[in-house]
């Protein structure tokens, strides 16, 4: 009898906390079929970086010798290399403790802040760069891109350690206290191991998305490879030095990459026994009460805030109304919408076979074929730029300057994000569901079609909506590879921030918030309501 | 005619697999229970039979059709079978009667056509869902999502209905409510069901048959009668019902022990099939050896014997020295012979007699002209409102359990004399 009770307790205890997708069982194996496709689209998707190596690798040894010899070489890496490393560790300094204020304690107006705390990345950081410039013309260097990149980089952190806040429990804190550890030892000991794993991904967002940035540290003149790259594409035709300092960043990129990969994987072994109802107790702040509105308000204030309200300043200036032509606006809209939602497209076909393998299969092979459909995370803008512009010039010649490439390119960079959505879209659907199908007299392919991908459909919707999104601000591989007199929203923008043209800019800069702020606004409220629908 | 066998159905990989050779005939229209501890392999050998799982070897007959042979593997969805799982797994976006609509095929579209036809309809009338038609799942309390599930499965007249612990979800009262209901509505489909539960008594008091598995085997196959009255093994004993475990000595049809000369029956079954089982046996009874050294030598040529009281699914047993007393035995050894010494081991083998606590009488009367071994003092008391479960110390040390029905309980503390009803059941003392 005590047994079956046990059983019982431990059902209850298991439940509610199955997020990581339910295991398959013993001796169950990926269909055929989809092993292919998803190393089909593991394929597709590294032609950028395999075309890269190739490159560099048939110009020869020297050639890269004296690339990397020059003087100018190493202070490039330096400035690169300790950007990120500020940039990350200011994220992390800010972002985690407002997500604690945002999670765990009795904050006013807490939507509100959450929506807030978001904010900043609907806004790309040239235009925020661009904002303060107009503001504080005097900005440039190593603390303007700093500053800046801060700012914007913070919610990368912000999200994910909420989001592990909010399923975690305080449970072991209250062990830790009763075991006669005070309150920030407790904090240490119960809260931090839960929230490390989702810190150091948002660490490592916050650090590969500094070192692909072009847009702010142009616009600071801060010299980082990204802008060399450019630079050497642009002015010389030696583009090998162009490909060769785009295989150093990727290798930076690379070994950020791993080496998070292990630190998390160490860090969920050590924590991966925790079972219970997450509960947790919510903080009264009390005196902190002021502190802590300042900190949730200092981001998106001067993130989004302040440069948006200087640009929108000149947008009713006369003469800002008098230069602006709306059918060049509207074109621009255009483009930037048919653009985007190609490049969403194709990230989400490459990433259908991905995630769903991801999320029902186990194995070397599958875990093999989702590394390398991350890999993209590791891979800045301008080197995919680069590369398919070397690609499509030499094999696909009639491809070259075509929407399809920038599209192409678009899915590329951003289908990671469409894996993670579809993954989780796909394990949250119950397996059992799965097995009623079969037994009723479907097939695999039938029951995939009318159980699995219907009801994971927001959540493969939202991905594409997330790439949709993050395209329509992209710079560096838009400015390589538009076809010519193709202009999006975001080149319009760049080409007039050349000549300090602040009006000029601003109905863009408007118009890029708009339509990239309201999918980003659907987004934050499809995320959190409509995943939970298939819990019946 | 039998409505499903399976033939040495293994499954898994390696050394150990998961399932060790099943076999298994269930009668047509017949209710099965599949019994066993979690991680059994209970729910595996359910997905095999619907296919979900792919055996390594073996055959499964469903019907007339071989589904599973050598190497062949009949895909899940050409089986026709009704699958329950746990969850009852509706599909959120379907209504309930689109639900049951779902398993005539053609998708969610023909679904909703369907979902008006009497077929439908019929259904939902027999699972007393019919004005619950147009609702959707989230809308369901536990008890009626799993009977839309049944409906479902039902829907397109399976050869069998497979339901993996359909009602290990839901609280205990509609648990019982629930579990009549299916097997009166299996009866008028006249549908032949494998039910798999861990909860012993919900195989006994719904199943035509009871199948009890441990280690990926089935221990004993049979009626619920047969199964709790004639346990094939100590372990099944435990696992389906309350158990105090005497040990005795063997004398032609009974057995010697702390409550005397009993009459018992010999099992044999237990040494021939429980060679893979008494690996585990010696490893759940704790420290012999400590235990024996409060014996105070007084063991006159009769090695120290154990008594053992198991509720059922406990693993670890209370395990008691208690000293041999020859003397008495022999008084009454002549006495109780019975035609039966032919079916039993060798005179004077050691066994573990089985008694089962409402075997055990009480009287709170002492006679004190009575052997003092059959005295006791009742030492804790475990109530649960229709009967009592009483922990009794014999005079000689033994301890043993009895259960007797509430009115008649008895207070810690008293005196009783204890006497045995009916026969009992004698193991190979070494068995499991």
């Amino acid at each position: 009898m005590s047994q079956r009770v046990d059983e019982r307790g431990a059902d209850l205890a298991v439940e509610p906390i199955t997020v990581e997708p339910v295991p398959a069982p013993a001796g169950k194996r990926p269909p055929r079929i989809l092993l292919i496709l998803a190393l089909l689209a593991c394929a597709i998707a590294s032609i950028p970086l395999v075309y890269l190596i190739v490159r560099v690798g048939s110009s020869g040894l020297d050639d890269a010798v004296t690339v990397l010899g020059r003087p100018r070489v190493p202070q490039l890496l330096l400035n690169t290399v300790s950007l990120a490393a500020a940039v990350t560790v200011t994220s992390v300094l800010v972002g985690v403790p407002t997500a604690f204020v945002l999670a765990r304690t009795r904050i006013r107006f807490r939507a509100a802040w959450t929506v807030l705390a978001a904010l900043p990345l609907a806004v790309p950081s040239y235009l925020a760069a661009y904002g303060w410039l107009a503001a504080v013309p005097g900005m440039q260097g190593f603390w303007a891109s700093w500053f800046v990149l801060t700012l914007v980089s913070t919610p990368y952190v912000t999200l994910p350690v909420m989001a592990a806040l909010r399923a975690g429990t305080t449970g072991l804190d209250d062990v830790a206290r009763t075991l006669g550890r005070g309150a920030w030892q407790a904090f240490w000991l119960g809260t931090w191991p839960q929230i490390r794993p989702a810190t150091l991904a948002g660490a490592l967002l916050v650090c590969l998305y500094v070192l692909s940035e072009f847009g702010a540290v142009a616009l600071f003149r801060f010299p980082v490879l990204t802008t060399a790259i450019q630079q050497a594409y642009g002015s010389s035709f030696n583009r090998n030095y162009a490909a060769i300092l785009a295989t150093v960043l990727v290798l930076i990129a690379m070994i950020i990459v791993i080496a998070e990969q292990t630190a998390r994987g160490r860090a969920r072994r050590r924590f991966g026994a925790v079972t219970g109802i997450a509960r947790h107790r919510i903080v009264d702040l009390g005196p902190w009460t002021v502190p802590a509105f300042a900190l949730v308000a200092v981001v998106p204030a001067l993130a989004v805030g302040l440069p948006v309200a200087v640009l929108f300043a000149r947008l009713f200036e006369a003469e800002t109304l008098r230069a602006l032509d709306p059918v060049e606006l509207g074109q621009a809209i255009l483009n930037t919408l048919v653009l985007s939602i190609g490049g969403a497209v194709i990230a989400v076909i490459l990433a259908l076979p991905i995630g769903a393998l991801a999320a029902r299969y186990r194995g070397r092979l599958v875990r093999l074929i989702e590394s390398l459909g991350y890999l993209a995370l590791g891979l800045p803008g301008i080197v995919v730029g680069l590369s398919l512009v070397f690609f499509s010039l030499s094999v696909l010649p009639s491809l070259y300057q075509t929407g399809f490439v920038l599209a192409f390119a678009y899915g590329v960079l951003f289908m990671p994000k469409a894996i993670g959505a579809i993954r989780s879209a796909t394990a949250q659907v119950p397996t059992s569901l799965e097995d009623v199908s079969r037994t009723l007299g479907y097939s695999a392919l039938q029951t995939w079609w009318l159980v699995t991908a219907r009801l994971a459909r927001p959540g493969i919707f939202a991905g594409a909506l997330l790439v949709a999104v993050t395209a329509m601000k992209e710079l560096p591989a838009t400015l390589l590879l538009r076809p010519t007199g193709t202009d999006t929203l975001a080149i319009e923008l760049w080409s007039r921030t050349d000549v300090s043209a602040y009006g000029a800019a601003a109905p863009y800069a408007a118009a890029l918030i708009l339509v990239a702020a309201v999918p980003a606004f659907l987004l934050s409220g499809a995320g959190r309501g409509r995943t939970d629908g298939t819990s019946a | 005619m039998s409505r499903l066998s399976m033939r040495n159905v293994v499954v898994g990989y390696g050394v150990d697999p998961v399932l060790r050779g099943i076999s298994l005939e269930v009668p047509d229209g017949s209710l099965v229970a599949i019994v066993g501890p979690s991680g059994c392999g209970k729910t595996t050998l359910l997905r095999t039979i619907a296919g979900l799982i792919r055996a390594r070897s073996g055959e499964v007959r469903l019907g007339q059709r071989m589904v599973t042979t050598h190497g062949i593997h009949l895909a899940p969805e050409k089986r026709r079978i009704g699958w329950v799982p746990q969850d009852a797994a509706l599909f959120p976006h379907l209504s309930v009667a689109e639900n049951i609509a779902f398993g005539l095929g053609g998708g969610r579209r023909a679904a909703r056509r369907a979902a008006r036809e009497d077929r439908v309809k019929h259904l939902l009338a027999l699972v007393g869902l019919a004005s619950l038609a147009d609702r959707t799942p989230a809308q369901l309390s536990g008890g009626q999502a799993q009977r839309v599930a049944l409906a479902r499965a039902l829907a397109s007249g399976p050869e069998v209905v497979l339901m993996d612990e359909p009602f290990g979800a839901l609280d205990p009262i509609l648990r019982g409510e629930l579990r009549t209901e299916v097997r009166a509505l299996l009866a008028t489909e006249g549908m032949t069901g494998i039910l798999v539960t861990h909860d012993q008594a919900e195989a006994l008091s719904i199943a035509d048959y009871v199948a009890v598995m441990r280690d990926g085997e089935i221990l004993q196959f049979g009626t619920p009668a047969e199964v709790y009255e004639r346990p094939a093994t100590p372990w099944v004993a435990t696992f389906v019902g309350d158990s105090v475990f005497l040990p005795g000595i063997w004398r032609s049809g009974s057995v010697l022990g702390a409550l005397g000369s009993l009459e018992a029956e010999w099992m044999p079954g237990a040494g021939a099939s429980g060679s893979s089982a008494s690996g585990g046996s010696s490893g759940a009874v704790p420290a012999d050896g400590a235990l024996s050294n409060d014996d105070n030598g007084v063991r006159l040529g009769s090695p120290a014997l154990r008594s053992e009281i198991r509720r059922s699914g406990e693993t670890a047993p209370v395990t008691v020295v208690h000293r041999g007393d020859p003397d008495g035995a022999q008084a009454q050894a002549g006495a109780d012979d019975t035609a039966r010494a032919s079916l039993g081991p060798k005179d004077d083998t050691a066994v573990t007699v089985l008694v089962r606590p409402e075997q055990l009488e009480l009287t709170s009367f002492i006679d004190t002209g009575l052997a003092p071994r059959l005295r006791a003092t009742v030492t804790a008391v475990s109530y649960t409102g229709h009967d009592a479960l009483l922990e009794l110390a014999l005079l000689s040390g033994t301890r043993c359990t009895a259960r007797v029905p509430a009115p008649g309980l008895l207070p810690v503390g008293a005196e009783v004399t204890v006497a045995v009803r009916g026969r009992v059941l004698a193991y190979p003392a070494s068995a499991d």
